[in-house]
């Protein structure tokens, strides 16, 4: 066969029905609707074939969604905004110049450092935000930096662009962003998407008035954690930016662009093999560059104990090999068009705007919030989620599944001024507390085989799993046929907690009286 | 069954069965969908009092 025909060679064309046929023979009796389809903390069902005519019922709707996702990223691109750490002033600024230097393209300043500041080091920053965006989140005992526009000639302080929050009010020039709404707080209770977007409407239905709506409008930038689901986590930032648009037409106003600035989620970090944290960071900043963030920040794979200058930059790279590697920074919305991701958008769209509805008939955001209703609501769906991880529904590689007992855990904290990573609802933390506690315990575990390995191992193995979680390692048995060697076994060694492993038949068989 | 050990067993078994397997002091089963952290913090405390005896 040769290039030519290949190019002729023609497939027949499939129906859902047809496809849903086979899939059902594939399954040997399972039912197809609980077995491919899978429900969403949210309540949205992910089917496992999407197709265009499932896209061509929401039909007009689509094509405003891909036109408010465009029109609300503009630009194809995003900036890496990767955190600075340092101890004082000047270490700063030589850690920025590096970071800017190796790929970094904002100046990030977080008020978890409090650094003190002279003149001749605010000129020397001046000078670096005149080039580079900046990011600042400041807290109101920490504005000393503010003072880097008072080195800046007025000319060139209208050039600037960035954004900054502040527990303060910020007099900052007319480029850089003042407004934060902040989904990261709901986002870090364990709320869903849906509370995620319902909330950030909320708050901006709080924030911007009907008399000065566009000059609030583009003083406003919004931030989201983008934890690991993968299209899920697209679909949300598509999804905000659809909401935007519908919110603005609400007021009767075109929608302005709004940046989004997102990070990597820590609800699923963990400290149990860190490592496998760079896949997660990995994987939610595709989600994020393909959702259409403006900013994005990784949090190193260690940030839940002490980062490094090596995990600083490998966090870091993980956005320059998406950029370099990928060039998705040269296509506007990547997903447009994709039947998953713009259904997935649609569903998101309509839920959270049903919910911010309901938050507005609740008495909007600050009542919601003081009444303990939003609060509750959150708490109950986190509540679901953390039970999804303590059966494994939902997997934690290295620390729900395939831990590895052996491994050092590391003892950092996040620093305490770190506050709101540190009071983040982490899926992991159970099982870290479990890991640390049989590091204080003596206990002598067995795996008692009642048959031969071959017949057992399925099962032994996955105990050992099971009990590898808890940073336990059991002893094997050679195989026990009887009671006395059993009673032998365990006294021997001393075993205070064993599993039997072999099956009903084995059990019946085995004497135990 | 003579020793103290705490016995469980692996799979899923019947209500039924496992109360019947009680008297040979089989406590639990461990199987795919268990609580897994209120299990494994029931068998780390087997740990800690043997340590505090």
């Amino acid at each position: 066969m040769t290039i030519e025909s290949m190019k002729q060679t023609k497939f027949s064309e499939r129906t859902y029905e047809e496809w849903q046929a086979a899939a059902e023979k594939a399954l040997k009796g399972k039912p197809f609707n609980e077995t491919l389809k899978t429900k969403t903390l949210e309540g949205i069902t992910l089917e496992p074939l999407y197709t265009k005519e499932m896209l061509g019922q929401s039909g007009e709707m689509i094509e405003q969604q891909i036109q408010a996702v465009r029109s609300g990223k503009q630009l194809p691109g995003w900036f890496i905004a990767q955190e600075t750490a340092a101890a004082t002033a000047t270490d700063y600024l030589t850690a920025v110049k590096e970071d800017l230097a190796r790929g970094n393209e904002m100046i990030v300043y977080t008020s978890y450092q409090r650094l003190e500041w002279n003149d001749s080091e605010l000129k020397e920053l001046a000078s670096l935000i005149e080039r580079f965006p900046l990011y600042f989140r400041l807290t109101s005992d920490d504005t000393q930096i503010l003072r880097v526009f008072d080195f800046m000639e007025e000319e060139k302080l209208t050039n600037v662009q960035g954004v900054i929050y502040s527990e303060e009010f910020v007099k900052a020039p007319a480029k850089v962003r003042t407004q934060l709404i902040d989904t990261i707080p709901v986002h870090h209770a364990g709320g869903t998407i849906i509370h995620e977007l319902g909330v950030a409407l909320s708050i901006l239905a709080e924030t911007v008035t009907k008399e000065d709506f566009q000059k609030q409008a583009e003083n406003t930038w919004v931030r989201f954690a983008v934890d690991t689901a993968f299209f899920q986590e697209i679909a949300k930032l598509r999804a905000f930016r659809v909401l935007w648009t519908a919110f603005c037409s609400a007021y009767g106003e075109e929608a302005p662009p709004i940046p989004i600035f997102t990070e990597t989620s820590v609800r699923s970090y963990s400290k149990l093999d860190p490592y496998v944290n760079l896949l997660r960071a990995g994987n939610a900043t595709f989600s994020a560059v393909l959702g259409g963030t403006n900013a994005h920040t990784v949090h190193p794979h260690d940030f839940l104990t002490v980062s490094d200058a090596q995990s600083r930059r490998i966090a870091r790279n993980v956005q320059l090999v998406i950029k370099e590697e990928t060039h998705v920074n040269h296509v506007m919305d990547a997903s447009a068009g994709s039947y998953f991701i713009e259904t997935l958008t649609n569903e998101y769209v309509d839920a959270a705007w049903r919910y911010f509805l309901e938050i507005e008939g609740a008495g909007g955001y600050s009542e919601a919030m003081n009444s303990g209703w939003l609060t509750d609501d959150i708490q109950a769906k986190w509540m679901e989620r953390k039970e999804k991880a303590a059966v494994r529904e939902m997997s934690l590689i290295g620390t729900n599944v395939y831990a590895n007992p052996q491994e050092p855990v590391k003892d950092g904290q996040i620093d305490e001024t770190h506050l709101e990573y540190m009071t983040a609802k982490r899926l992991a933390a159970p099982f870290e507390k479990l890991r640390a506690r049989s590091k204080e315990v003596m206990l002598k575990t067995a795996i008692v085989h009642l048959g031969p390995l071959k017949a057992v191992k399925a099962q032994s193995d996955f105990v050992q799993g099971f009990l590898a979680v808890g940073g336990i390692e059991p002893m094997i048995s050679p195989e026990i046929q009887t009671a006395q060697e059993l009673n032998q076994f365990l006294a021997e060694n001393h075993i205070q907690y064993a599993v039997l492993c072999g099956g009903k038949k084995k059990l019946m068989k085995l004497p135990l009286v | 069954m003579t020793t103290d050990a705490v016995i469980d067993v692996a799979g899923k078994y019947p209500e039924q069965q496992m109360a019947e397997w009680k008297v040979f002091h089989i406590e639990d089963a461990i199987y795919t969908g268990k609580h897994i952290t209120s299990k494994l913090e029931q068998i780390l405390k087997l740990g800690k009092e043997a340590v505090q005896e």
